[in-house]
């Protein structure tokens, strides 16, 4: 166990906010994909979803700090500073990313139902919205494993 | 080849100081424990002026702290 002893709260916490990102992101994007139709005719299966999120980030959250020992994080000095910062530079580039494919997604839709009469996916918003979070999620992913990264190989 | 880079006599330093701890020298010049270790593992590049603080920490000029080029072992 010495990964335990040899690495820093302000690590472990990376690792835990990694974990239970990444747990949501597998267990309940697919769900949200899944959902068809407006968001007014998902509005129980969307509070079940999100019910679910929250419970399962609180329940998470303490599991994996009790196992991973995780204390006080420390002050943060330059080095942190230094690497936090390359993590959301990384993650501005997911969420840009994102965006990019959601407008270029919203276009071809456009394009392809008024000049070929067929939309290939229903865009709705809230498939949209759950682009935006899958977004933000794949961003805050990409900004811990740029940190993790770094601060396990060293810069 | 490989490329150079800066290099560090802190673990020497500290041996020299009476053995100081990592703990008391990241408490000494204002950064954490972890710093400290990266630093000597050559795995981070300080700033100038933590370079500066570390320096002054062991009463020695920077050069005599760091170095830039390409370590033996690489």
């Amino acid at each position: 166990m010495s990964f335990l002893t040899d690495v820093s709260s302000r690590e472990k916490h990376i690792w835990a906010n990694l974990i239970l990102d990444g747990a949501i992101a597998i267990n309940f994007f697919p769900k949200l994909l899944r959902l068809e139709g407006s968001l007014a005719e998902n509005t129980e299966a969307l509070g079940l979803i999100v019910g679910a999120i929250i419970v399962m980030s609180i329940l998470g959250s303490i599991a994996i700090h009790w196992l991973l020992d995780i204390g006080k994080e420390e002050k943060q000095d330059e080095r942190d500073r230094h690497f936090a910062a390359m993590g959301y530079q990384v993650g501005y580039l997911v969420v840009c990313g994102g965006i990019v494919f959601l407008i270029g997604h919203m276009i071809l839709n456009d394009i392809t139902t008024s000049i070929f009469s067929f939309q290939y996916e229903s865009l709705t918003r809230l498939r949209m919205a759950t682009y935006l979070m899958l977004t933000l999620v794949g961003a805050a992913i990409a900004k811990d494993v740029t940190r993790l990264f770094y601060y396990r190989r060293g810069y | 080849m490989a490329e150079p880079k800066i290099f560090n006599n802190i673990k020497i330093l500290r041996f020299e100081a009476g053995g100081i701890s990592q703990a008391e020298l990241a408490k000494r010049v204002g950064v954490t424990r972890q710093t400290i270790l990266a630093l000597e593992a050559h795995k981070y590049s300080p700033s100038l002026e933590l370079a500066f603080k570390i320096a002054a920490a062991f009463d020695v000029s920077l050069n005599e702290v760091f170095q830039y080029g390409v370590l033996e072992d690489d």
